[in-house]
């Protein structure tokens, strides 16, 4: 009974994967499989190809928008802009933040 | 005495925080075919450009909802910008780019920033279920000026933690780093203790129901669980408390969820 009961343990205990992190997926690491590797915060390639040299947020508010040419999904594309986002991450460090008091509620008028 | 240890070790494999085997995530066995991705992150990208969105924030189902805390759907939340993109072979057009924050698959307890697709996106969720805000179009313009600009990457934290404080900059998670975003963009500062004290005093964030066993040995089954950035009771950020807070400050034009099939507004 006691054996039954730690070996249990040790298997519960060992296998287990959080629910919430899971096995996150960087396309640098997963992408070879092309599969949808699912995961909470982490990314998984659709497919590779021709890659994406540049992307230029487009300020169009108010105005009429359309999905066109290399901007529509297909199969084949890899459109993940590694070295460039990735470079723009924090210090590594956090920041210490003091007490500050809050401005006033958020308000567009 | 074996029998006592054996028994708390057994005790301890049940307190552990939700946890399931990998067996929705496994490499090499998709969830959801690539044309079935692909169909619906088009379908996305459809839906927000006929309602004009240059910016909106999207979020995943990355997981079973059955296994996740109450009040939690969705596990990713990202930024979907609109750009003109340019691929290697000189093709052009014009899309949806994601901003996304990620753990890091080689180190669970850091995050990178990572621009990808809205295929991509998607390639990793459980279902095809996503929830969308789109923001008042004053806020979209706010928004982008701060994705452009170098207060996006200023206010990542890559010290990651699944469920991370919002109101303390110890921890990020990808709903963090949208949320201070979101703040920086509506304030107009990049002072990350201001933003934070802006956090605390108007945004409710979504509350965990977690006991202390579970909370105290959670980091032990990874770091990426700690809870040490909180106080006795554990909230975060979430998909649901961004849209809360937008609605209820009458920031956001429109929020609903989309599915292959289905439109609903929240």
């Amino acid at each position: 009974m006691t054996k039954r009961f730690t070996s249990l343990a040790l298997i519960m205990s060992v296998l287990v994967t959080p629910a919430f992190a899971g096995p996150s997926g960087q396309h640098s690491a997963n992408a070879v499989d092309h599969s949808g590797q699912a995961a909470s915060e982490g990314s998984a390639a659709i497919a590779t190809g021709t890659a994406v040299v540049a992307s230029v947020p487009i300020m169009t508010v108010g105005s009429a928008i359309a999905i066109t040419g290399a901007g529509l999904q297909i199969i084949g594309e890899e459109v993940l802009l590694l070295g460039n986002e990735m470079h723009r991450s924090g210090t590594g460090r956090a920041v210490v933040t003091k007490p500050v008091a809050p401005n006033g509620p958020p308000t567009l008028d | 005495m074996s029998h006592m240890i054996s028994m708390m070790l057994f005790i301890l494999s049940l307190a552990l925080p939700s946890y399931v085997m990998a067996g929705s995530s496994e490499a090499g066995k998709p969830i959801l075919s690539q044309v079935a991705v692909v169909d619906f992150a088009n379908r996305v990208q459809q839906d927000l450009a006929s309602r004009g969105a240059s910016v909106a924030i999207v979020s995943r189902m990355g997981r079973n909802p059955n296994v996740l805390p109450d009040g939690v759907t969705y596990t990713h939340v990202a930024f979907w910008v609109y750009s003109q993109t340019t691929r290697a072979d000189g093709s052009t057009g014009r899309g949806y780019q994601v901003y996304n924050l990620y753990q890091q698959a080689e180190n669970d307890t850091r995050s990178s920033l990572v621009q990808d697709s809205p295929a991509d996106f998607f390639a990793g969720a459980h279902r095809l279920d996503a929830g969308v805000i789109i923001p008042d179009v004053r806020v979209q313009e706010k928004l982008l000026s701060v994705i452009a600009s170098p207060t996006y990457a200023a206010l990542h934290n890559p010290q990651y933690a699944v469920l991370a404080n919002p109101n303390s900059n110890r921890f990020q998670n990808c709903t963090e780093h949208t949320l201070n975003v979101l703040m920086a963009a509506l304030y107009g500062t990049s002072d990350v203790p201001q933003i934070k004290a802006n956090i605390a005093a108007y945004f409710e964030p979504q509350h965990i129901q977690i006991g202390g066993l579970k909370r105290a040995f959670a980091p032990a089954a990874s770091q990426a669980l700690t809870t040490a950035d909180h106080g006795p009771t554990v909230s975060t950020a979430t998909f649901g408390s961004i849209a809360r807070f937008m609605n209820a400050n009458e920031l956001a034009s429109l929020v609903y969820r989309i599915t292959p099939d289905s439109l609903i507004r929240f």
